[in-house]
Order: C-alpha cells, then structure tokens, then sequence
C-alpha cells in the first residue's frame, strides 16, 4: 500500500459502497411500538454543561416554559381571588419540592385575578388573565405549540457571575463578577458581547424603579444555558433562538430584585399584550426582615471536600472525594448528588437521602411494596431487595453507615416497570437537577436503610450501565463518609 | 434536526417523532450495517436505537445537542448487538480467501474482501470511531463526545484502527492470505 492516503480513500470507499438499506419496516415497527411505550419522565430544563469551567444551570433555562427549581415561590391567590384571601407565607428556602410533573400537561390553571408569588424577600403581587396556567415556581402560558409560549418569574438566588461574551464558544466561556447592586447588574449586563440587546430603560415595576432589559440571541450564535450565574457558577436564564428575553432589574429599597420573562417568537400579539399586562399588575411587597437572597440556586458544583445537609430532619455530612480528572459532582437542591463522567447528556451515578416513613419524597413506589409505617429496616429491605424487575446482587448484609447500624443490599434493575415495585428512585420530578426520577433496566441500585436510634433514614445510590467502576466505588466512598451530627 | 421538532417530540408529540425518526431512520441503519456488517443486527440495533430515543428524549436537557445525543444511543444500541454477535460468532471459523478473485487480479474485490475482514477484527470500539469519522464525516472533537471519550483516545483509536486495515490491505498485495479453518 502506497501511503495512508490510499489507505483512507480506499476506507472511506468501502464505507461508502453498498449502501441500499432500507429503514422502512423498521420505521413502521418503532411507530407502532409508541403507543405501547411512555416515554420515560424528564427532569426538565435544569441544565448542567459539560463545559470545562464547570459551570451547571439554574432552573431558568432556555426551555423557557416552565420556570423551575426556583425555591420558595408560592403561587397563591390574594385580593379575595379564587381560593380566599391571601396565606402569606414564606417558604424556606430548601423547601420540599414541587409535586406533579412540570410542564405544561401538568400546571394548573390560574384563576383570572389577583395572585401572589411570595419568596422569602418579596411577595409580588400580580393580576392573571385567564388561560395561564402556572405551579409553586412560575407561571406561563403554552397555548398548544411551543414556538408560542410565554412565562414570568422572579429569580430567588443572588446573580453573582455574567458571561462576558454570550456568543462564545463553550470551551471559551469566561464569566465576571458583579457586585449586589441593581447598577452592578446593569452595568455587567450593559457590558455583555455577542448578544442582541435593547436597554437598560428605565422603567417602574411594582412601584419600584427598575431597569428593564430585552434579549436576544444573535443568530450566528449558539444556545445558550445561562446569560449569568450565581455564586456556585451554575447557570441561569436560559435563551434560544426564537426567544425574546426581558430582564427588569428592579431596586426594590436597595435591594437588587430581578424578574425575568420570556416569550417564544410564535407567541400571538395578544399573548404578548398579557404578558406585558401581567408585567405592569405587579406589585411588589418588600418582606420585612427578610433574609437576604440565597447566594447559590438550588443546585450546583459540590466543591472537594465536606458538606453538610439536613433532610428530613436528619442533619448529616458527607465528603465528596479529590478527584481532578473530571467535573465532579453537584448537588440538586437536598434531594440528591449526581455525576456524569462520559458525555454532556446525563448523569451516569446519584446518591439520593431520604427519610422514611414520613419524607415528602421517595413516593409513591415504596407504598406499592406494601411497606407498613413502621416496619423496621431489616423488613424494609428484605421487602425491597425482593422487589420484582430487580435481581439481588448483595445482600441484605448488616453494615454500618455514619456509626449507625444499616441494612445493605445491591440489586440490578431488569425490567422497565414504570413507577412498580422495584422503581426506587421515583421522587418527583420537581424540576432541575443533573439525575434521573426512575431507574431503567440495566441500572444498579445499591440501598442503605440507617437505624437513627429508632428513625430510619435512606440512602441510594444509582448509576448507569455506562458508570465507570471508579464512579460506582465513588458512591461507595461517598456513603462511607457520611457522618450523622 | 428541527430543534422545534425535537422539542415537541420532548412532549410526547407522536407525529412530530414520526417526522424526527423518518429523518434519521435511513443513515442510522447505514451507521449500524457499517459497524456491525450485518444487516439482521444492524436493523435490530436501528430499532432500540429509535425506540430508546423516543422513550429518553424527555430527559434530553438540550435538544439542541440531539444529534451527537441519538448518535450515541444508536452507538449503544449498536455495542448491545455486537455482543449479542460475539456470543455466536465465537463458534464460527473463518473461511479461506476465494483465491479465484485474487487470479482473476480483481483488486477492488481483494480490497473489500481483506477490508472486510480487517474490519471484522477490529473491536467495536474501534469500528465505531471509524465509521463515525470516515463515514459520517464527523470531526473526531464530535465522535469522542458521541462515543463518551476523550478526544485523544478517538484519536488512537482511528489511527490504530487504520494502521490495522492498512496491515490488512498490505497483507493481500504481498500474497493472498489463506486461513486454515
């Protein structure tokens, strides 16, 4: 052979002869199996970026419809609106997650009329047309085709990165900090390349003055996962092409609010005109003594080292392990730690905690085991290891968890049941988050029931068929550092 | 891919993933024959391939990336089969050259045949960067991150698989290969 060029002409010839295959039955097969298979749950928008400077996404992503994993953010009627006078309550800021499956399918409508939507600093009052739907964390409105979808929500964490250049390569992001004020914003935003862009205007919203900026993405540029970050550098407000963005930054007394919308460009004229409309009903109502913004969204970079949770009641730390040659984990809100190793699209290893019987999460499938309230940890997991779809690898063995006594066993899941027995990972998809709601066939699921003195609380760890046996000895590491205070 | 498109799919639109399969249906089986040369095997592959993307693409976070996304499910979809292949192929032996086409001074036929099985020798992994970069025309940056490697490693695993298929090739224009069953 003459050289490495033949060799490649001569490859790429014989890759390409023959090439007559047709897919036609094996279209039809697969458009007839839809109806029989569900899709599996998504976690939506909560976008985390296989970029190198690790940066994650907050829930204000570009999918644009719902705002999710914003934390805190009650969506009540007031005024003597639909549901009584107004519960002004402010959330904590990790409080449980929101139930049902976010999206469009699963909002509820919104009386027209006056609501809240009270985060712990504000409580922000607006006037609902009706057809907007709406959950504990935005309100939008998705009339049928997504091109034509609208939403608004206030941001609850502290933006403390903007990227300096939105139409960057993703290996060329590079972030700048900003300062608490509304002018720190302003100006880091006034300052951003590579994106279309009119204001700052000043406006008044809720009262207050506000500078009120609207985005585009250029069309030569990517998608783009996050305009800013907070102090974690996990990203926030999403934009896509075909997305209008608007950002008021609003100097609520001193203190920087910010409230984003968008709308899809395929959003009708008098969609756009609520929207506008929703925009000039706020009013917003500083809560006194508030605690200041959370300095960090609901998830994020869990830097090396150890970290402390309380869920359930149960405080606890673990230590995530030194590890350099990738991203490591992070962290979505309490419910669970996450990784991905091998690609941009998912996370190959979680850990998620819980308590039982009594935690808001790990419903409903333990119920379909017919667990009883107070079945002791031994029954627990002779119960679950036996779960039908899994096969038992370990197990159950009595091992010991942060100095307590715990029931151990490993099982490999084999059939896709849906949320059946033998589905343990099944907590809400509240929104955001690098993991997954259901375990799939040819995961491994390795489950830690710790006795607290008579309190149970639950550990799992999943990963994929595709984790490394270095990220599935992670977990392990993981759980071996637990210590509970 | 219709971004739009995949987002509607994302929502458990059926019509709008018919529209996405249909577009993507003929050039993965291509990808998977290629691979895998077999066709039975590739269909299978093709199959799981479209219908695990149906099934996972809500949990696609990015639909923007669904290209390098399906690439790698088919990849996978692909992986499966071929161990499904080994398990069998392991009682197979080969068969001689048909030295009638090396007399016959046939060498474009020499040059499939010994690519063949050049190919066949190669592991899956090697196959796939290869049909990945030189079929699909895929930058190798594209093919590591489909394949869930680095970039460097896609490349060893071209440059080694094209040193084995320039062995192969070599090997025929020194003299026809025979082996023994």
């Amino acid at each position: 052979m003459d050289s490495e060029r033949d060799v490649t002409r001569i490859v790429r010839s014989w890759l390409r002869e023959d090439g007559h295959e047709s897919a036609d039955r094996i279209l039809d097969d697969v458009l007839a199996l839809l109806d029989t298979n569900t899709q599996h749950l998504s976690w939506w928008q909560a976008r985390r970026i296989a970029g190198v400077r690790n940066l994650t996404t907050l829930a204000i992503a570009a999918a644009a419809v719902v705002v999710v994993a914003v934390v805190g953010i009650n969506l009540l009627p007031s005024f003597g609106g639909v549901g009584g006078p107004a519960a002004p309550t402010s959330a904590p800021s990790d409080a449980p997650a929101a139930r049902g499956t976010p999206g469009p399918d699963s909002w509820s409508e919104i009386e027209p009329g006056n609501h809240v939507i009270a985060t712990p600093q504000m409580r922000i009052h607006l006037t609902m047309p009706a057809g907007w739907k709406g959950d504990e964390t935005g309100i939008g409105l998705f009339p049928g085709v997504w091109t034509g979808s609208l939403y608004l929500a206030p941001a609850t964490y502290e933006v403390s990165y903007v990227l300096t250049d939105v139409c960057a390569a993703e290996a060329d992001i590079d972030l700048i900090a900003v300062g608490p004020t509304v002018d720190d914003l302003t100006t880091a935003l006034v300052n951003q390349t590579g994106i279309q862009r009119s204001g700052p205007t000043d406006v008044t919203l809720g009262g207050y003055p506000a500078r009120k900026f609207v985005l585009n993405l250029l069309p030569s540029c990517p998608t783009r996962d996050g305009l800013w970050a907070d102090a974690s550098r996990t990203y926030g407000l999403g934009l896509r092409h075909g997305e209008t963005g608007t950002v008021y930054v609003v100097d609520v007394n001193g203190s920087r609010l910010i409230i984003t919308s968008s709308a899809m460009n395929g959003a009708s004229s008098e969609h756009v005109a609520q929207l506008e409309a929703i925009a000039a009903s706020i009013e917003i109502e500083p809560v006194p003594n508030a605690e200041p913004l959370a300095g960090v969204g609901p998830g994020g970079w869990l830097p090396i080292g150890s970290h402390s949770l309380t869920v359930d009641g149960v405080p606890f730390s673990f230590t995530v392990p030194a590890l350099s040659y990738d991203r490591g984990w992070a962290r979505y809100r309490k419910v669970y730690i996450s990784k991905d190793t091998v690609g941009p699209q998912g996370a190959e290893a979680a850990i998620y905690w819980t308590g039982f019987p009594d935690s808001a999460d790990m419903v409903p499938c333990p119920n379909l085991l017919g667990l009883p309230r107070d079945a002791s940890a031994g029954a627990i997991a002779t119960k679950m290891a036996a779960a039908p779809g899994t096969e038992l690898v370990v197990g159950p063995t009595d091992v010991i968890v942060g100095g307590h006594e715990a029931k151990h066993f490993v099982l490999t899941v084999r059939e896709t049941l849906g949320c059946d027995p033998g589905f343990f990972v099944t907590w809400d998809p509240a929104g955001g988050g690098p993991g997954w709601w259901t375990t799939n066939a040819g995961d491994t699921i390795r489950v830690w029931i710790v006795n607290l003195d008579g309190k149970l609380f639950v550990l799992v760890g999943v990963s994929t068929e595709d984790a490394s046996t270095s990220l599935e000895q992670e977990i392990q590491d993981i759980v071996d550092t637990i210590q509970f205070e | 891919m219709d971004t739009d498109l995949v987002i509607r799919a994302q929502r458990g639109d059926k019509g709008a993933y018919a529209l996405v399969a249909t577009e993507i249906a003929s050039r993965f089986l291509a990808v998977a024959r290629r691979i895998l040369r077999d066709l039975d095997l590739a269909e299978d592959a093709t199959q799981q391939a479209l219908l695990t993307i149906w099934l996972e693409l809500p949990k696609l976070r990015d639909p923007a990336r669904f290209d390098a996304w399906s690439y790698r499910l088919l990849v996978r979809a692909c992986y499966a089969e071929g161990r499904r292949e080994r398990r069998w192929a392991s009682e197979l032996r080969l068969l001689p050259v048909d030295q009638s086409l090396a007399d016959r001074g046939l060498s474009s036929v020499i040059d499939r045949d010994q690519l063949e099985r050049g190919f066949h020798r190669l592991s899956l992994d090697h196959r796939t960067v290869v049909v990945l970069h030189h079929f699909l025309d895929l930058p190798l940056e594209r093919v590591a991150e489909i394949c869930g490697i680095a970039t460097g490693t896609a490349h060893s695993r071209l440059h080694h698989a094209m040193r084995a298929l320039r062995a192969a090739l070599d090997a025929d224009t020194r003299a026809p290969v025979r082996e023994v069953i």
